[in-house]
């Protein structure tokens, strides 16, 4: 067995030695990092360093589950993630879709560098034009004076927070997100579009009966990438629209674990705070997984 | 003559070389310390390390580099530091919090307590009493406190927007919320957009009521720290006081005199707004106002920013606009400096700073930033001062707060301005009821669980402050808060105050 490793290596050795980059990217920043965890076992005192710090055992899991923001944290993560999916998982595959459609090659392609541009912005000059177009100041409310409507200072009403941050997010990355999309959309046979022409299939149909099942194992696996992430909302975002107003609804595992842990200096709470969150990630991918295996579908494993 | 000038080429190497030589042997035995020292800067900052380090070399074994770090992201950076165990050398850490005593326990600071007392300009200038309550951990010395005794604080208003509304300076509430209309909807800048407000608040709990919060002092209500009372810990939260403050502010939300924008922008937002002539008011200490007046006016030619006295909450209060502490800094020896050796050198230099050196911190280097002393020996400031402050503001700044204030430091020298600046800061120092002393604010040294539950409860009840200023709870929800404070609080509140006792 060794031999033949040892004679496949030698085959393939420019495949190998493409993927030793990324081998040596994940050994250095995601396998050993993991000794990392025991942090939350240890009261970490950096003069001490890890081997030095008391050992407390699940003292620091013990004050997560006590911790009266705890219900508030899980809450916001699961509504933020799971909102994320509803509305902005199917706007790509819509616009792709659409795009998909638009017989006119040069006008699809305006349309795509339009809605890629803003995927190449950062969250701060995205949260920066959320500001210029939502403050008390902004251009919505310029809009509603001009209706008569009463100025709406929109970006502290917690109410709002979850439709601005999906707001954002859809126009910041719906456009990039049909890049896969139409990529898995140019691998549909077009003879089968062809034959469902011959036979007067109308558009709806054809997408329904050739595109989406043509694309459904892209989605799938897709949604399971995406689940995996879910919980590990998107920080800045969420950091830069956050205020004392809407904390309530805006506060998530990230940006308590950045308040706690980094300006707080609570290296082995918010470790165990981090297991957690990576405790719930698996057990969702893991779930999901098993869901669409059930369903008939390959998974991601 | 060939061999006369063989003999002098000789002679001269061999000077040469024994020179060479015998310099080695000097600096071989002074150790010369490489000191890294750390702080949090405000804005930007002049690297001081051209003067400073230069003339620290002069008078220590001490290569002195001093970096700075953006001050709000100073916790965030030493929590990084310490957790990599890449010290730098001296600190300036920002305030006593359960960091600081969670990092002394693990031996991050280097214990003063033996050499403090050796060393008599920090023994001259710095209050024991100040040690005692901010700096002293289980009896022992950790930092040399930073307190600075005259802030005058005041508000910046604008005197060119008075003159032109017929207003006297303001010297009640009531007066202000009438300038403050008057800024808000009979535009003062005259371009005919409604764009003007008399103040705005900030999207930080801890800093949006700054604006009056020093109106308020004297009814006890300090934002949300700790103040010692006597012996017992009080929480200005829960004071009666808190009501006048949370009662004038929703008057002025509710009157569109607040910028609603400001509630969602970060700091110095308001110093922006106020310098780019859309503030009527800023709240500032005077010397930190200098700088925003500089500012305005190269803005608006035309504008007359002035300091002014913060008005009373209620007639014949008194006010208590200067603190001892009211700004609080320490300075620390961190456990990167291993020997005895080094850390006598580095206070040494703190010594130093605050006796043969302090006047080259307050005025530079003679002949490039002051030339020749008037009357009362007082070193007379060149161009070259004005243009660049040679060790750059905020550090500068904050050191000089460590030497106990003179009647005669009103402020920096380029502070000070010009003659009617310098009187109005008189006037204003007058009519400020001093305290002897009261100590700087501190946080919560202990378990960090029971600090949790003060903070959340804190959090909340400041949203629910800030809920009723902009209209969105009644005004009787205050005392609802404050009951849900205490109740949430009550356990880590008093543990706290056993704590520290």
């Amino acid at each position: 067995m060794a031999q033949k490793l040892t004679t496949r290596i030698k085959r393939y050795r420019a495949i190998y030695l493409m993927a030793l980059p990324g081998i040596i990217y994940f050994i250095l920043f995601r396998f050993l990092p993991v000794w990392g965890n025991l942090f939350a076992f240890v009261d970490y005192s950096p003069m001490k360093g890890i081997w030095g710090s008391p050992w407390v055992g699940w003292k620091h899991f013990d004050r997560l589950f006590n911790h009266s923001d705890l219900f508030m944290l899980l809450k916001n993560t699961f509504v933020i993630s799971f909102s994320r999916i509803l509305i902005g998982f199917p706007v790509p595959i819509l616009l792709s879709l659409f795009l998909n459609d638009v017989a006119n090659q040069s006008l699809k392609k305006r349309i795509q560098s339009v809605i890629y541009l803003p995927h190449f912005l950062s969250w701060a000059v995205a949260a920066n034009i959320l500001l210029i177009i939502l403050s008390p100041h902004g251009l919505l409310n310029a809009f509603l004076e001009t209706l008569g409507r009463e100025p709406v200072n929109f970006l502290i009403e917690q109410d709002y927070f979850l439709f601005i941050l999906n707001g954002q997010s859809i126009w910041k990355e719906a456009g990039w997100g049909t890049v896969i999309y139409l990529a898995a959309l140019s691998g549909i046979d077009p003879q089968l579009y062809e034959a469902a022409n011959i036979d007067g299939a109308s558009s709806w149909q054809k997408i329904k009966y050739i595109t989406l099942p043509g694309i459904k194992g892209t989605i799938l696996i897709l949604l399971i990438l995406r689940i995996g992430r879910l919980i590990n909302e998107n920080f800045e975002q969420i950091y830069l629209l956050m205020n004392p107003l809407n904390r309530e609804a805006a506060e998530v595992f990230e940006t308590y674990v950045f308040r706690i842990g980094i300006q707080g200096g609570e290296f082995s709470y918010t470790t165990a705070v981090g297991i957690f969150k990576s405790i719930v990630a698996i057990t969702m991918v893991a779930s999901s997984n098993h869901l669409i295996k059930r369903m008939g579908e390959r998974g991601i494993y | 003559m060939k061999k006369a000038v063989g003999f002098l080429l000789i002679s001269i190497f061999a000077w040469c070389a024994l020179g060479a030589e015998g310099q080695k042997d000097v600096s071989a035995e002074r150790e010369v310390y490489n000191v890294k020292w750390v702080n949090g800067v405000w804005g930007s900052e002049v690297d001081p390390n051209e003067y400073l380090a230069e003339e620290v070399a002069k008078h220590f074994n001490i290569d002195l580099n001093m970096e700075f770090l953006p001050q709000k992201e100073l916790n965030k950076k030493y929590s990084v530091l310490v957790a990599s165990g890449d010290l730098p050398e001296v600190l300036t850490y920002i305030r006593r919090d359960a960091n600081f005593v969670n990092w002394v326990l693990d031996g991050v600071f280097y214990d003063l307590t033996d050499l403090f007392g050796d060393y008599p300009n920090l023994v001259a200038e710095i209050s024991m009493e100040t040690i005692n309550i901010s700096t002293k951990v289980q009896g022992r010395i950790y930092g040399l406190p930073i307190t600075k005794e005259n802030v005058y604080h005041g508000l910046g208003i604008r005197k060119d927007w008075l003159d032109h509304f017929g207003l006297d300076t303001p010297e009640t509430l009531d007066d202000i919320f009438e300038y403050a209309m008057k800024v808000t909807f009979e535009d003062p800048d005259g371009n005919g957009q409604d764009d003007t407000y008399g103040f705005g608040l900030s999207d930080s709990l801890y800093t949006a009521f700054a604006i009056f919060r020093p109106t308020f002092q004297e009814a006890g209500v300090q934002g949300t720290s700790w103040k010692v009372e006597g012996k017992e810990l009080e929480y200005n939260f829960l004071k009666p006081g808190m009501t006048d403050f949370v009662a004038f502010l929703r008057k002025c939300y509710e009157a569109g005199l607040v910028d609603p924008a400001s509630l969602t922008v970060r700091d110095n937002e308001n110093v922006r707004s106020f310098n780019n002539g859309k503030y009527g008011l800023i709240n500032q200490n005077l010397e930190t106002f200098a700088a925003t007046k500089k500012n305005l006016i190269e803005n608006l030619p035309d504008s007359r920013p002035v300091p002014m006295v913060i008005p009373p909450v209620r007639a014949g209060y008194p006010l208590r606009m200067s603190r001892s502490g009211g700004w609080f800094r320490m300075v620390t020896m961190t456990a990167a400096v291993k020997e005895t050796d080094e850390a006598r050198e580095i206070m040494g230099l703190f010594d130093w700073m605050l006796g043969d050196g302090y006047e080259f911190l307050s005025f530079g280097k003679e002949g490039v930033h002051w030339e020749g002393r008037n009357a009362a020996g007082i070193p007379q400031l060149t161009e070259a001062w004005f243009a660049t402050p040679p060790l750059g503001e905020n550090w500068v700044n904050l050191w000089l707060m460590l030497r106990r204030s003179s009647p005669e430091f009103i402020a920096r020298p380029e502070v000070r301005g010009t003659e009617d600046d310098v009187e109005l800061q008189k006037n204003i120092a007058l009519v400020a009821e001093y305290s002897t002393l009261s100590p700087p604010f501190v946080e919560s040294p202990i378990d960090p669980i029971l600090t949790d539950r003060r903070q959340r409860a804190e959090e909340r009840a400041l949203t629910g402050v800030m809920q009723i200023i902009i209209g969105e709870r009644p005004l009787a929800d205050l005392k609802v808060l404050q009951e849900e404070f205490w109740q949430e609080a009550r356990g880590a509140l008093e543990a706290e105050n056993e704590s520290l006792k």
